[in-house]
């Protein structure tokens, strides 16, 4: 009978080999950080900008977005915003691809992307599908994560580490919009959020947003 | 925004090894992912004070990111795993980041303790830490450390024989 400590060893020594294949990708891991360090940067230049005063005149939430907007700067303290929840929340169809994807075991990634946001707007994007996808034809790297059968799957892009969504189509072409619930948001930062989304669904063809 | 060279050099010479730890802490390899970036980020931001013994920093802030996670999931509700049906069940996997995915028995074993025993198992066995250097890093007396590691091996004894048995059988299949 091997003691605990020697059954131990043997345990972190497989365990070791088991995941000794797990390899970090550095590359991807470094520009995630840069992306964090200059999201977080633009959160804080939003908070110190005092944009609060604003949000609140305009009953929406500032969005940082890649086309810019607001800059850091300012040294005012940010004033309470009122809960996002208290507002209503609209949905702004964002976008649609007509996605095809080749029949086989393979996952597409179709959008990724992260959120900047100020204190008080809530953003979820769904992915709305026709009843061509079903249950398991989505996975999404977020936070929710839960597909209806020919509904639409919740890919929260609740914080700004970012997210990515994956579809897994075996054949058929199927229709795909992203879409925005925001609340405490304006449709022009949800749409300009959409602007900050990048959608890699290879091949795809766009079809004009058909609005909210 | 540039990164200290040092950081960089630390990130790529330990990052696997620390992500082979956030990943038996987390038992997921995406949350793995996301909890060693965070972590990384909250290094970089305090480098100065880190880079004496940057591994330590690291590990000490995985271990305690990791338990706020279990903390905060322990009061939410729980996300359910999709039940596919056959036809539509994701394919066999064949890489090899997609087999780690895949866990093994042992790996299972691990995820199934409690956390305090999980983290424990881990630190002591996977990263070779000392039991002194076990409880300090987790807040514990060295006895509770000695107490967990024989709760944990126990546990995980009867996994091991298991897979050991397996194996053997298959063995003299062959």
């Amino acid at each position: 009978m091997q003691t605990d400590e020697e059954l131990g060893r043997r345990i972190g020594a497989r365990l070791r080999a088991e995941v000794g294949q797990l390899e970090a990708q550095h590359d991807v891991m470094m520009a995630g950080i840069r992306r964090r360090r200059r999201t977080a940067s633009v959160r804080a230049g939003l908070a110190a900008a005092g944009a609060a005063a604003a949000v609140a005149a305009t009953g929406g939430a500032v969005l940082a977005t890649a086309s810019g907007g607001v800059q850091p700067g300012g040294a005012a303290r940010p004033q309470a915003v009122p809960a996002s929840a208290a507002r209503p929340a609209t949905r702004v169809r964002l976008d649609g691809y007509v996605v095809s994807l080749p029949a086989g075991p393979h996952v597409h990634k179709i959008a990724s992307g992260y959120l900047v946001q100020n204190r008080g707007a809530t953003f979820t994007i769904f992915l709305e599908t026709g009843p061509d996808i079903g249950p398991g034809s989505v996975k999404a790297r977020g936070s929710a994560r839960r597909v209806q059968a020919g509904m639409m799957t919740g890919w929260w892009l609740g914080d700004s580490r970012g997210g990515e969504l994956w579809l897994r189509q075996p054949g058929l072409p199927a229709r795909v919009f992203l879409v925005a619930k925001v609340r405490g948001a304006t449709q022009r930062q949800a749409l300009d959020f959409a602007a900050t989304l990048d959608v890699t669904a290879m091949p795809a063809v766009h079809v004009p947003a058909t609005g909210g | 925004m540039r990164e200290d060279p040092e950081f960089e050099t630390f990130v790529r010479a330990r990052s696997a090894a620390l992500l082979r730890t956030a990943y038996l802490l987390t038992g997921d390899r995406g949350q793995a992912e996301d909890l060693l970036q965070t972590v990384l980020l909250r290094t970089v931001r305090h480098w100065r004070s880190a880079r004496s013994a940057p591994e330590a920093y690291v590990r000490r802030a995985l271990v305690n990111l990791c338990r706020d996670q279990w903390r905060r999931t322990s009061v939410r509700p729980r996300e359910l795993p999709l039940v596919l049906p056959a036809a539509e069940a994701i394919s066999p996997v064949s890489g090899p980041a997609e087999r780690v995915g895949q866990r093994s028995e042992l790996i299972a074993a691990l995820a199934k303790l409690p956390e305090a025993q999980r983290a424990v198992i881990v630190l002591r066995f996977v990263d070779d830490l000392s039991v002194a250097q076990t409880a300090a890093l987790l807040g514990l007396s060295d006895g509770t450390v000695k107490s967990y590691t024989s709760r944990a091996i126990a546990t995980m004894r009867a996994a091991l024989t298991d897979r050991d048995h397996d194996a053997r059988e298959a063995h003299h299949a062959n």
